[in-house]
This record gives C-alpha cells, structure tokens and sequence, in this order.
C-alpha cells in the first residue's frame, strides 16, 4: 500500500491527530452544566464556537502535510486531475470522520447552521490550496527537507496570522481579516458580509488555478525533456 | 383685459384668501393639546410606581391614537437608557386618561407623545420633575391635614388613583376626608401589601364611615365619645391594637395595628383639632410603608436552576469510536481498500445520526431562563405581586409577555455600562428589551386580584376549599393557629379535604427545615417570606403552592418558571355562626 493512501499507517496518524484535537476543541466548546448563580459570579466565559475555530486551523495544518505526504511519494509526471484525486480523497476523509462532530456542534451555534456550511465548504476549497502549496513547496525543496518542513507551516502560519493582525489594527481594514482561515471562521459565526466571503473564497479559489497552471507549465517542460 | 374678466379674477383672488384663512384657522383650532401630571403634587420617587393623569384635548378626527411615555435614564457618565412605555389606551376622544407608570430617573425630562396608528407624533410635551421629585418615599397628606412636613405632598383624596400600587412612593397616606369606594378599596390592598395608612377620624367618622374603613381600623364597635373637657375622639375595643399616644386628657390619641404586611394608624381625633407639633410627633410614630418584595428568592431561585448543557461523556465516547473505527478501517483497508471505505462510511453515518438526536438544539439550546414568581395574597381583600428574574445566554432582543395594561418596573443598576443594553420598549400586553449574554434582569409589577379562593374549616378535620384560580395546585398547606396540615393536591372547583392531625408540624419548625427537593425549596423560601409580614401563626389560613416549567420556542428559546403562591385567610364555620 502506498504510504500516500488514505489507509496507509502515515495517514492513520494524521487522522488520528485530526479526530482527536477536534473533538477535544468540541468537548471544551460544551458548556458545563453549571447552576446559573455560578456561572453569572464566574468572569470565565465559555466560547461555543472554539470547536469551529479549532476544526479550521487543524484543518489547514492536516492539508499541508498530506500535500507533502503525496509529494513525496508522487512522480514528477503525475496527472494534476490525478493528484487532485489524490488531496481530494483525503480532503474527503477528513470531512467525513468529523461529519459527527459538525452535527453535534449546531447545538453549540444553533442560529449559524448556515454559517456552518459554508465554513465546511470554504475548508474544503482552503484545503486544497494548502495541499498545492504543500505539494509545490515539497516539490521544490525536495534535496533539503527540514527547509521545506519549516517554510511549509512557517507560511502557514503567516497567513493564519498576518492578515488577522493586519485586519484586526484598524476598522477600515478588517475585510483582510477573511483572508485568514481562522478571520473568516471568526466572521462566519458573526455574521460574515457578502464581502467578506468573497474576499475569503477568492483567495484560496484563484491560489488552486495559480498553482493548477504552474502544474501544468512543469508537466509540460517535463514532457518537453 | 375686458373689466367682467377682472371683477372675476378679484372674486377669485378673495375666494382664495378666504379658504387659505379658514385653512390656516382650521389647522390652528387642530391643534392636539396635552397636559400631564405625574405622581402627587408632581412629586415621584425614583424606581418607584406613579399615577399618570394625560388630558387629551382637540383630538376630533385624528382617529384612534396611543400614548407614549419616554424616559431617558441616566447620564454621560452613568450610561444612559431609554424607557418608552405605551398605556393601554386606545384614545379617539378628548378626555382625561389615567394609568400608573415606574419613574426611573425624574431627574431626565419625561416625555410624552400622543402617536397616531401611523406612529406619527399628533402631540408632544415635556414634564420637568427635577424640582419636586424625592429621592425616597414621602408622606401624602389630605389637604385638610396642615403640612407639616415639606416632603409631602398635599393633595384632593378624593381623586386618589384606583390602582393601589400608584402608592409605591408613598411613605405613609394621611386621610381625614370621605372616600369613594374603589379608593378605600386600593388603600386597603396597599396596606395589606405593606403601605401605612393614617386615618384621622374624631368628629370626621360618620362622614368617613365604610365597611372597609371599619375592616381598616384597629378598634371594634367603633363610637364618639367626649373628654371630661369636652373633646371629641372615637374609641371602641381595641383589635390586637397598641396604642402609640395618648393626648394631655389622657384618651388614646393614636391607635396603631399592622393589617396584612402594613399598618394602620388611627388618630382619635379630627385632622382640624391637630397642631402641627402634635403631627410631627404623631409623624415620627408611623410606620413607613415597605412592600413585599419577592426579588431576593426570585433571583435565589432562578440562580439555583441549572444551565442546559450538552453532554461532554457523548464527545469523549465519538472520539474513542472515531478512533477504533478509523484503526478498524486502516486494518480492514489492507486488504480491501473498498471494504475499509464502506465500514467507515457506515460508522460515521451511525455516529452523526446519533449526534444528531443526542445534541437535538430543541431541547439542548436555552437562550433566556427566567423565573416568574407570583405571590397572591387574599385576606378580605386581594393582590398579587408578580417577581421575574431572567438570566440570557443571548445577545438578540426578545419579547416578555404580560397582563395587559401592566408595566413592569426594571431593577436598574446605578452604572449603565455601555456594553449591556437597559433600553425597553412596553406595548399593552409585552416588553422588548435586549440583555447582553451572561447577564441577569430583575422586574416586578403589581396587580389586583378578584376572590379566587374561598376557605372554610368545617371541622377540626375537615376544610372546605374553592379554588377559583385558573390553576391546579401542586401541593397546599392548611395554618390552623401555627399547625401546617398538608394537602396533596388542591384542585380547581369546590372540595372537601381530610386534615390528618397526626401529620401535623409547628410553623416555626416547617419553615426551618431543609428543602427536601427541589420543588419545596421554592416554596419554603416564599412561605418565609410571607411569615414575616403577615401573623401565619394566628388564625386559620391556606397556602397553595404551584410550580410549572415550560420550554418556550419563539424567536428565542425560553425556559420559563412560574412559580404562584397564594395564600389565604380562612375563616371557621363555628366560629362564624
């Protein structure tokens, strides 16, 4: 079996991680069922969509390394409608062991089952962009792997993050804050605008067809040789 | 230009003039008029009920149109809120209308806006109460009474509101002139809510002369009797009475009883008759009046209840399925990639159908829980206090449905903070308000209550109970001179019930003991609450005691409480006959 499948001992693991962080993130997400006199003395305060967040940062984290694991074991001619099959399953691997833990959580945000939806959707369309990022960087990297393996998280982090700093130092500029997954999963359980969604959607959408073309231009270079 | 066409233009230009004139006399005599008068003398306290009298005036026409009371509450610094009240009134006529308010912070001018069914503004006026508004209770006197106090307000008795709760800024009424029917009976429930009336009689009390003013007063067979030096006072058998003062010819000159929660003083002799010394020492015996109030166990109350949760021990036992499934998978996988698929797919499925019914958002999802404490109280006469607590787990507005004509009074913080929301609007029978996640309300109104129960101890085991409330009671307690005898249920229509002496258990030690479940242990916090204004121990009385808690699914989720506790004064057959 190759170790690149979604049954491989490799993926295990990282399904593994995946199942079980997030349903941590949903335990904690629960509010305890605490007298009301408690719980209005506490300052603490319980924060519903955690799980949410959680499930979109791991999520992101989850794609780059399985764009990395099928890199590895991909040959530099692979079929891009090949390997697109290839993060897909995986991508909808991932999305069908958490379906349990997306039906409990509308308890958690009963007003934003809408919002959930779209939230798995734009996960769906993020994670395939980090999957070709991961692919591409892999790739590229290939003779110094620790180099690769930082600069993988190391950029995703930064576009967790930059934008979210960056959107939330001033009002006029929040729209960048969905730019980062975790800004627009934030936006999303607040009520996200038409624009904001856009703005969300468009990065990752237009980063896959970037990246799709870019395969394409090696595949042909490599058929060329 | 022919001279007919000019005389006809001229002609024109006077029709013109006329009807622009008649327009502008007709829009003039249009004129929607208001005049308001708020509390006695102007006088209101903050937080505090006040009658309201609105006279409408050149209303022809205008269809029916509302009356809206807006009050700004606080200030830049405190944080402000505003309190629009609509009364009931569906105004099509001039006339004078009259409701009963809560005034939060008189210190802000009080609006009032006379609206149209467009909730276009026909009329508006200002009321500036800064100058006469009291930061506590004040006493109201008669204004055949001397002032002798400058806090009070001195006013015409007998245009008293009908409402008894207008009194809730009342430190003590002064009455020394007749009464129609409807006041007495307002005074009366006042008082036995915990108001403190002072009746000056003397000369005045064949004018004066009710059946409820004899009920009101501490002294049986009531008659006028000369002082050896030719004063004239009443006097009578004292009704577990003290008397408080006596005057310089030695008869009592004032005669004081609680009655329900409150108390009356009676002054022996005429309002005229009284130097003002004589009424600030008569003053400084009053009691002030001091309603009950139920906020403490309602707050306790809802503050006991549990938060609706979802089930952490679920999320733990999905990840160790998830888990298993997923090493099952990979193993079975090996072999047959397809078969891992379909066995997963088939414990994923399994798994969110079953997520789905445990985390069912109908009945896992609580935005508001609020507690509705109603305390009935009938002993002759009946009112009713209605206590709500709420605590919210929303930042969406909602709605609070209530009696029509009501308007709950809000417990204010003196800090408004910017970032909760105290802004309310009261329509005719609901109240909208927002409250920040995490945070707690508190509000009471006041009403009164028809005979709903009548109670006749037959025998020394057996109680004749008529239940008219639209209610079954869960649980009663019948109090026959300090000895609770249980009832099970209490039914509505009329009924015997059988009292098991053997059963029986002193007030003192009921009240004492610890709530058994959580059903008793509103009850037990409410009869305490009552055991302290009113004698339980003497007499024969019955407390019904009902619980009911609904899920309500409108725009939000309510978990709703309503606890009602009546109690009842009984009388005994023999004793009647």
């Amino acid at each position: 079996m190759r170790s690149d499948s979604v049954f491989s001992m490799s993926s295990l693991q990282a399904y593994l991680s995946l199942t079980v962080l997030c349903g941590i993130a949903l335990a904690l997400s629960i509010q305890p069922s605490l007298r009301i006199a408690a719980v209005h003395a506490s300052d603490l305060s319980h924060l519903p969509s955690l799980f949410h967040l959680v499930f979109v940062f791991l999520f992101g984290l989850f794609s780059i390394n399985r764009g990395a694991v099928i890199a590895a074991n991909a040959s530099a001619r692979i079929l891009r409608l090949k390997l697109m099959f290839r993060f897909l399953e995986h991508i909808a691997c991932g999305l069908l062991l958490l379906l349990p833990y997306f039906v409990y959580s509308r308890a958690l945000l009963p007003a934003k089952i809408a919002g959930i939806f779209i939230l798995v959707l734009y996960v769906a369309v993020s994670s395939l962009f980090f999957c070709l990022v991961s692919f591409r960087l892999e790739q590229r990297g290939d003779h110094r792997k620790r180099g690769a393996f930082l600069l993988r998280y190391g950029l995703y982090a930064t576009f967790c993050l930059v934008p979210l700093a960056v959107g939330m130092s001033h009002r006029s500029l929040s729209v960048i804050l969905s730019v980062s997954p975790i800004g627009l999963a934030t936006r999303v359980i607040g009520g996200a605008s038409a624009i904001e969604l856009f703005v969300g959607f468009l990065v990752p959408s237009s980063g896959i067809l970037w990246l799709l073309n870019g395969l394409r231009r090696i595949n042909r270079r490599h058929l060329a040789i | 230009m022919k001279p007919y066409l000019l005389s006809v233009r001229n002609q024109l230009r006077s029709v013109a003039c006329l009807a622009g004139l008649l327009l502008v006399s007709a829009s003039v005599s249009a004129q929607v008029e208001l005049s308001v008068q708020i509390g006695f003398e102007n006088r209101v306290t903050p937080g505090r009920y006040a009658p309201i009298q609105v006279e409408v005036r050149n209303i022809r026409g205008l269809g029916p149109a509302r009356l809206q009371i807006i009050q700004l509450v606080g200030n830049e610094w405190r944080g402000e809120a505003t309190m629009r009240q609509e009364l009931g009134h569906a105004i099509q006529s001039d006339g004078l209308y009259e409701a009963v308010i809560p005034t939060y912070d008189p210190l802000n001018p009080i609006v009032v806006e006379l609206l149209s069914s467009t909730d276009t503004v026909l009329a508006s006026t200002e009321i500036d109460l800064r100058g006469t508004m009291r930061p506590t209770l004040f006493p109201v006197l008669d204004r055949r009474i001397a002032r002798f106090d400058d806090r009070a307000a001195v006013i015409d008795v007998a245009s008293l509101p009908t409402q008894w709760w207008a009194f809730d800024s009342i430190e003590s009424l002064w009455v020394a002139s007749p009464l129609p029917g409807e006041a007495w009976t307002a005074i009366s429930q006042w008082v036995l809510a915990g108001g403190s009336v002072v009746l000056l009689t003397g000369t005045d009390f064949y004018r004066m002369d009710s059946p409820i003013l004899r009920q009101l007063i501490p002294l049986l067979n009531p008659v006028l009797t000369d002082s050896d030096l030719g004063a004239t006072y009443l006097s009578g058998s004292l009704k577990e009475a003290t008397i408080s003062m006596v005057s310089d010819e030695g008869f009592p000159l004032l005669i004081q009883a609680s009655h329900g929660a409150g108390h009356v003083s009676l002054v022996t002799v005429q309002a005229q008759s009284l130097s003002v010394e004589t009424l600030e020492s008569i003053r400084e015996q009053v009691a002030s009046s001091r309603l009950i109030s139920l906020r403490d166990p309602t707050e306790h109350i809802l503050g006991e209840q549990k938060i609706v949760a979802l089930n952490s021990l679920f999320v733990l036992a999905m990840i160790a399925v998830l888990a298993l499934g997923v090493s099952a998978c990979a193993l079975i996988a090996r072999r047959s990639p397809r078969m891992g698929w379909i066995i997963l797919s088939v414990v994923v499925a399994g798994l969110a159908v079953s997520s789905g019914f445990v985390s069912n958002p109908a009945t896992h999802v609580v935005d508001l829980y609020s507690v509705n404490t109603v305390l009935h109280v009938e002993i002759g006469f009946g009112f009713y206090i209605v206590s709500s607590s709420l605590y919210s787990q929303s930042n969406d507005p909602f709605m609070l449905p209530h009696k029509e004509g009501i308007i709950p009074i809000l417990f204010l913080p003196h800090t408004l903070t910017a970032m909760d929301s105290y802004d309310s609007s009261t329509f005719s029978e609901r109240t909208e308000m927002r409250v920040l996640s995490g945070k707690m309300r508190h509000w009471h109104s006041y009403g009164a209550a028809s005979s709903i129960f009548d109670v006749k101890l037959l025998s020394e085991s057996t109680i004749r109970i008529g239940n008219h409330y639209a209610l079954d009671f869960d649980v009663g307690w019948v109090l026959i001179d300090g000895m609770v005898h249980s009832i099970v249920k209490i039914d509505r229509g009329i009924r015997e019930y059988s009292l098991i002496p053997t059963s029986t258990v002193r007030l003192a030690t009921f009240v004492g003991s610890d709530a058994a479940d959580e059903l008793s242990m509103p009850a037990l916090m409410l009869i305490r609450e009552l055991r302290q204004s009113f004698p339980l121990e003497k007499g024969i009385w019955l407390i019904a005691f009902a619980d009911e808690e609904q899920m309500l699914a409108e725009e939000l989720t309510q978990k709703v409480r309503d606890i009602t506790l009546v109690a009842v004064q009984g009388e005994e057959v023999n004793r009647e006959i």
